[in-house]
């Protein structure tokens, strides 16, 4: 037990990772991120939102300043995985959802072959999905995606593997 | 093969994510966090106020951190723990300048945490020595109570010492004049401590009443103090 004395006119701060910092840094990011996996934009800026606002209030707790990214960007893929176990859970009672990412606005912009590739991802298993994205989208490194999913590198590596193996299935592009 | 998925991939993902262009993403509002200038006594007391009764010190653990925050100058629960023969009962008497509401101390909005402190708005008054006398009578006639003690601020700062002077940082920052003068009530034996407590916390004078055994004991500590 660490005992800390607070005296008179001491500040009560204490060094803080600056969240907000972070967050105003990687927001587009991390927009994109949920956007990715969810299929709409308003859906993922309210899951960013809600991460931004639950770390902001634990700032305290973020001991290493390091890793303070992977840990936001691990809250957001914990966001967008409530926010489809939430709508798998609606969907069972309702039509069938088409997420607008592929439509609408983006139609313009993404074009018939992306949507393909875009369609194919999203009926991969929710792993792969993310970690495929966090690869070929943020470029990070097996480490930083291992430590963003929490899970080991080597299941990282395979994942990504596997991934990329059945994406390519799906697309009609056999080995 | 695969590096064809690969770009494919690659293109459709940034293709996906160009959709969003910073211009148009709501700004992300912080959650807020209230400040106050006060000096840092007075916050990690109203602090203490919130959670009155921790482990016989009061003991501030911010959710984030196992760190415990001991303040100085809050002493009615550094009045040490407790053991088998010792007094159960203290009776702790306001201070001036107290931040205690029952010693007459208004305080400002706040929840009493680091993050959102209590602002003592205006002090309480010390007891005053006819309030002493008043008490010690009314303490005497209760039937329950098999001895009573007069601990002064002296005696209390000899007993913090004991208890926790081998911080030396605890030991320079606490003094005599925080520490305030207290009742210690042995109550007979299977007697019941809450009418003592409810009849004392109403004196005049008396800023909180503590049942050391219970906070020794129970995991709930605020079913072991009365103010």
């Amino acid at each position: 037990m660490r005992v800390e004395l607070l005296s008179d006119g001491e500040p009560l701060t204490r060094e803080r990772v600056d969240v907000a910092a972070i967050f105003a840094a990687h927001h587009q990011g991390l927009v994109r991120l949920a956007l990715i996996m969810l299929g709409d934009r308003a859906t993922a800026e309210d899951v960013v939102q809600e991460t931004f606002a639950r770390v902001h209030a634990g700032r305290a707790r973020i001991r290493d300043p390091d890793r303070a990214l992977a840990y936001i960007r691990s809250g957001v893929l914990n966001g967008c995985r409530s926010t489809l176990r939430r709508r798998a859970l609606m969907l069972r009672r309702a039509v069938p959802y088409e997420p607008p990412v592929g439509s609408a606005e983006s139609t313009a912009l993404v074009s018939e072959d992306r949507r393909m590739v875009l369609a194919a991802l999203r009926r991969l298993p929710r792993r792969q999905r993310e970690a495929l994205t966090l690869r070929y989208y943020f470029d990070l490194s097996d480490q930083e995606i291992a430590e963003t999913m929490r899970i080991g590198g080597s299941t990282a590596r395979s994942t990504i593997a596997r991934g990329l193996k059945a994406l390519g299935h799906a697309l009609g592009e056999d080995a | 093969m695969n590096d064809s998925v690969e770009t494919r991939l690659r293109d459709a993902l940034v293709a996906a994510g160009d959709t969003v262009d910073r211009t148009s993403l709501r700004p992300l509002v912080p959650t807020q966090r209230r400040r106050f200038r006060v000096p840092a006594r007075f916050v990690v007391i109203g602090a203490a106020l919130a959670i009155a009764g921790a482990i016989g010190a009061v003991t501030l653990t911010p959710a984030d951190e196992e760190t415990v925050v001991l303040a100085a100058g809050v002493s009615p629960f550094m009045a040490g723990d407790w053991t088998a023969g010792k007094p159960t009962i203290a009776v702790f008497l306001c201070k001036a300048g107290s931040p205690s509401p029952s010693c007459g101390a208004v305080l400002g909005s706040g929840e009493g945490t680091v993050d959102s402190p209590q602002e003592v708005i205006a002090e309480g008054k010390a007891v005053t020595p006819s309030q002493i006398l008043d008490l010690k009578r009314a303490l005497e006639a209760r039937p329950e109570i098999m001895s009573i003690t007069f601990e002064d601020a002296q005696t209390a700062y000899k007993n913090f010492l004991q208890a926790y002077g081998s911080n030396p940082e605890v030991a320079r920052a606490v003094t005599v004049n925080d520490l305030p003068e207290s009742f210690r009530l042995t109550l007979k034996p299977d007697a019941d401590w809450s009418p003592v407590a409810e009849a004392a916390k109403d004196m005049p004078g008396v800023d909180i009443v503590i049942n050391q055994k219970c906070t020794s004991e129970q995991r709930d500590k605020s079913m072991c103090y009365a103010r």
